[in-house]
């Protein structure tokens, strides 16, 4: 049965997951949801080239595939997804063994990181600024970056934060309050506000 | 799309490679087998808990300052740091054990801390209701490392007979010259009479002879012993089980020397 494009939109996580366990070809329905924050994600907490998300990206899609019927309704699935990506990024930097060069990317978002005390007067000041945020970034040890980018830029809750990392409640507060004060610090030590 | 390559890629791998989702049994028996680890290692960790508690409670409090020993001594020789490591590392499994569960990490360090803990306390009360402290007190020794050097230690104690502490086994009880014969843990051979305020459980004075018992008094001569108290030498684990549970030891029977010839 051949399902049209609005029909897929309109389903929820859950339905596409049963949809893939019931056929493979309609997991590429899945993919196609998850591609763009998946290798958004992917390239911020890596700052690797595209090419080399890509590639993350699809060690990510097959390793859900082949761990699909692992999922279940105890949390979102996009956590779950997440939580596959941030694995796989981790395993391919670890493995590479490199600290994550800065590279060209879409940087205005970085400006959420600043607490709201800081004021951003106009649009070109905010992308100056958030360049300088996404090279302070860069810095920060992974796991102060991981949590910054996706309680700020990918606007993930705690709750979602938890179960893509597998860290308490507590932990992730913990790792947020210390990153956005270390991001604090270094820009102010580094490069004036 | 703007990145088809990856799903197209993806779709590629998965073909060649024959990538089929795992079954779902496997992920259900590998959390299982994490559960029942986690249960394995609380129960571990109760008995153990069980087995202090009872090494505690079965302590000679009251003879210390006659032994000459300081509290953290008593402590010492009652619980060899190694079963408190023991325990320590049984806790720890089980802390670990529960957080690697499907939703483990959602609770923090503290909660899942005091949650381990609190099912070992419980299973261990359970544990304990359930009689199991017979098997704890029975054939846990012999299982546990150590317990053989504490046992030395502890029956070290009881070599003090100049001190009024005498500990080893009933080898006869002569009904007629009321007196027992034990052989300490040296091999000296005593001859006991009972005391005036002589006290000890009815129920083992019953089968006396064979046990191993802890004698207070006082020495009167070589290899003469005068016995004011007798005491089962484990007291938790010699009592004769009743329909209810352990037979109280008391009463005492106190002044009345002991059944013999009775």
């Amino acid at each position: 049965m051949m399902l049209t494009r609005a029909e897929i939109e309109v389903k929820n996580d859950g339905e596409l997951v049963e949809m893939a366990r019931a056929n493979p070809e309609h997991y590429r329905f899945l993919m196609e949801r998850y591609q763009d924050p998946l290798l958004r994600f992917v390239r911020r907490i890596t700052q690797l080239p595209v090419e080399d998300a890509e590639d993350i990206l699809q060690e990510t899609f097959v390793k859900m595939y082949r761990n699909l019927n692992d999922y279940d309704s105890g949390m979102k699935f996009s956590s779950w997804a997440y939580r596959i990506a941030h694995n796989a990024a981790v395993d391919h930097l670890r493995k590479i063994n490199v600290r994550p060069k800065q590279v060209s990317i879409e940087v205005v978002d970085y400006v959420k990181l600043l607490p709201s005390s800081v004021n951003v007067a106009d649009e070109i000041a905010a992308k100056d600024l958030a360049e300088k945020v996404s090279a302070v970034m860069n810095e920060l040890p992974i796991k102060y970056r991981e949590v910054l980018i996706l309680r700020f830029i990918e606007d993930k809750s705690y709750e979602e934060i938890m179960d893509i990392l597998k860290k308490p409640k507590g932990s992730v507060a913990t790792l947020i309050d210390r990153g956005r004060k270390m991001l604090v610090e270094r820009m102010q030590n580094n490069q004036p506000l | 799309m703007e990145y088809n390559n990856s799903i197209n890629k993806a779709m590629e791998q998965i073909k060649t490679e024959h990538v089929v989702p795992k079954p779902k049994w496997e992920f259900a028996l590998e959390n299982v087998f994490k559960w029942i680890l986690f249960v394995v290692s609380g129960i571990i960790g109760a008995l153990f808990l069980l087995f202090l508690y009872n090494s505690l409670a079965d302590a000679d409090w009251d003879i210390r300052p006659r032994a000459g020993l300081g509290i953290l001594k008593l402590i010492f020789l009652i619980l060899p740091p190694i079963w408190v490591i023991l325990l320590t590392i049984s806790v720890a499994l089980a802390y670990l054990l529960f957080r690697s569960t499907r939703y483990g990490y959602r609770y923090s360090g503290q909660s899942a801390f005091f949650i381990v803990l609190g099912t070992v306390v419980v299973v261990g009360i359970i544990s304990f209701f359930a009689k199991a402290d017979k098997f704890v007190g029975n054939r846990m020794p012999g299982m546990i490392p150590g317990y053989g050097q504490a046992m030395l230690m502890r029956e070290e104690m009881w070599l003090h007979p100049e001190s009024g502490l005498l500990g080893g086994v009933v080898t006869s009880l002569d009904k007629n010259a009321r007196t027992l014969t034990v052989r300490d843990f040296q091999g000296g051979e005593w001859v006991v009479v009972p005391g005036k305020d002589f006290k000890a459980p009815r129920l083992i004075l019953e089968t006396i002879v064979g046990k191993q018992v802890k004698i207070i008094g006082e020495k009167t001569g070589e290899f003469q012993f005068q016995a004011n108290e007798i005491r089962p030498w484990n007291e938790r684990f010699e009592r004769p089980m009743g329909p209810g549970g352990p037979m109280p030891m008391r009463p005492m029977m106190r002044g009345r020397g002991l059944p013999i010839g009775k």
